[in-house]
């Protein structure tokens, strides 16, 4: 273990997990207003180039715009080392991801060279440096827990999943000389979402979750097979999909492998929530229980037969699933985290300054009024509501304005939370420091 | 035998079970039991920063010539939940359940992330760095004793 950039203090300045939080929630808002004037038609399959460029604005502006976010402060915490030149990293690589996401949903809309240029120019030096930057500190020796090692595995799919969606953008136009048509197959861009759903998203969540859960809700551990293997496992089975197609035999029992696979770890977490032996209420534990709840009525979705499909949802089930494990499955777990990161920062920041001077703890907050349990309590319910209203609307497309109304109100919310809290760290700070004056 | 970071974790484990004990019973209204939990919770946690203090971080520091680094740090954090501690007990004290519950609520996330940094950087690195870990331990192990049965 190498122990000479070990300090435990080395928490990325605030406003660069927070500056990744605001734009992830501005993200979401503005989709919400791209679905409402979008209408109903967008709904009818998940290639319409609309619901495209929807899908990466959840993906890319929303839960990697979060993840990577909450990377910058997750690994001097278990890891005891940051990232090196911290701030110029998050700067950088926040704007271009952010100016790549608008170009590549635009891309998407209004078919463009210039917009797809851009876009690969701005998301391929954005996370290539954000990849480069971590993982230079994930080489070092750090601790070997299963933690940083599910972290490593994690920005490995990354990897991946940025140079097959570069090679999308960049197929035909971009690159005449080159033949990469093959990449026209569909299964690639299959490929491409279940690494990016189970390896990078699910995969982070995964290893995040072995060591926050037992400690920060106070639960038995995960069973050590499960914290060893599991993630290795699911990473292992998604690379197979390079040498079996997705559509064929073999991909799709690799895939139903997955979602089994994925589905123990669902079980395993709502199992521990129910060995937990405190009793205060905690609405960041209702968010994790309706994930974990829905994963798994996702999983029992995909084994249905298609005639169930055919009546209800027009034939669209790979539309549904991705809907339900995007939507109700890991905006729901990033909510969670979001309940407690938000509040978690604004106070490690705030005790930091009074290492140095226990006087000024007077003037630090508690946790409850950096984020008021009856705000959590509220933005559940905005959630459920949401989610109710999306199953509908991939039934029933006319119903688009419902959802997207309720997407504006809860991520308006969730906003609202954000900057409430950041605004008390302020006050809070600026008594700290007329104290030292 | 054990090791430090086994022994030091049960230790947290420990601690974490008295202050639950304390907390739910407050939930109940049962102040009577939430008295007696807590002044358990707060002497184990009293016990177990002084063998931290006084036998493990200077061993650390001297095998490892880091005086200034994460033991400082972990130092600092001892001395913030001994503030929020002294809070805990006030509200006890005056049976103000809100109170009780949003002080319990800060010092728990400040005490498990301390526990994270401790459990997954500090303990396996002071097993690994001092020249005698097995008679660390004994050391801390005897402190821990002689301290609870005192």
């Amino acid at each position: 273990m190498n122990i000479a950039n070990l300090s435990f203090s080395a928490l990325p300045p605030i406003n660069v997990p927070f500056r990744h939080f605001i734009s992830a929630v501005i993200f979401l808002l503005l989709t919400a207003l791209l679905i409402l004037i979008s209408g109903e038609k967008i709904w009818l399959s998940r290639w319409q180039p609309i619901l495209l460029a929807i899908t990466h604005l959840f993906t890319l502006g929303f839960i990697s715009m979060v993840m990577m976010g909450a990377i910058y402060q997750f690994l001097p915490v278990i890891g005891g080392v940051g990232i090196t030149n911290v701030r110029n990293v998050a700067t950088v690589s926040h704007c271009l991801h952010t100016l790549g996401t608008l170009t590549l949903s635009w891309s998407f809309i209004t078919p463009s060279t210039f917009a797809r240029v851009l876009a690969i120019l701005t998301l391929g030096i954005g996370f290539g440096y954000y990849i480069f930057s971590v993982a230079r500190v994930l080489i070092k020796k750090l601790s070997q827990g299963p933690a940083i090692i599910g972290l490593r595995l994690a920005i490995l799919s990354l990897t991946f999943v940025v140079v097959l969606g570069g090679l999308f953008i960049g197929q035909n136009s971009l690159m005449p000389y080159v033949n990469i048509s093959f990449f026209a197959d569909k299964s690639y861009t299959d490929i491409h979402a279940l690494l990016g759903g189970f390896g990078w998203a699910g995969g982070l969540i995964l290893a995040v979750s072995l060591q926050i859960i037992p400690m920060f809700h106070v639960t038995p551990s995960f069973p050590k097979w499960l914290a060893k293997y599991m993630l290795a496992t699911l990473i292992s089975l998604l690379l197979l999909l390079f040498f079996f197609k997705a559509n064929s035999v073999g991909g799709q029992v690799i895939i139903a492998f997955v979602l089994v696979t994925y589905a123990v770890f669902n079980l395993a977490f709502l199992r521990l929530f129910k060995q937990r032996k405190r009793k205060v209420v905690d609405t960041s534990i209702h968010f994790w229980q309706f994930a974990g709840s829905s994963f798994l009525a996702l999983t029992c979705l995909y084994f249905l037969a298609d005639d169930f499909y055919q009546q209800v949802f027009s034939g669209n089930k790979a539309l549904l699933l991705s809907a339900v494990f995007i939507y109700f499955y890991l905006i729901s777990i990033i909510e969670a985290m979001l309940l407690k990161i938000v509040p978690f920062l604004s106070y490690t920041h705030l005790q930091n300054l009074c290492l140095a001077d226990f006087n000024a703890m007077s003037h630090l907050p508690y946790m409850h009024d950096l984020l008021l349990k009856k705000h959590s309590r509220l933005l559940f319910k905005f959630h459920i509501l949401s989610c109710v209203l999306l199953i509908l609307t991939i039934a029933v497309p006319r119903f688009y304005w419902g959802f997207s109304c309720a997407m504006l109100v809860e991520f308006s919310w969730l906003l609202f939370l954000i900057i409430r809290s950041l605004n008390l760290y302020r006050r809070c700070l600026m008594k700290i420091k007329n104290m030292a004056v | 035998m054990t090791s430090i970071p086994e022994f030091m974790t049960a230790k947290h484990r420990e601690c974490d079970e008295f202050f639950i004990q304390a907390e739910n019973a407050i939930a109940d209204n049962n102040w009577l039991l939430a008295k007696q939990a807590f002044s358990q919770f707060s002497a184990e946690l009293t016990i177990h920063f002084q063998a931290e203090e006084d036998i493990l971080f200077p061993e650390f520091e001297q095998a490892t010539r880091i005086t200034q680094g994460p033991t400082q740090v972990m130092r600092g954090e001892h001395q913030q939940m001994r503030t929020l501690v002294a809070d805990l007990l006030v509200a006890l004290s005056a049976e103000d359940k809100d109170a009780y519950i949003s002080v319990s609520e800060t010092l728990m996330v400040l005490m498990q992330q301390h526990n994270m940094k401790e459990e997954m950087m500090l303990y396996p690195m002071s097993q690994q760095r001092v020249p005698a870990p097995d008679a660390l331990l004994t050391q801390v192990i005897e402190h821990c004793q002689i301290t609870e049965n005192g």
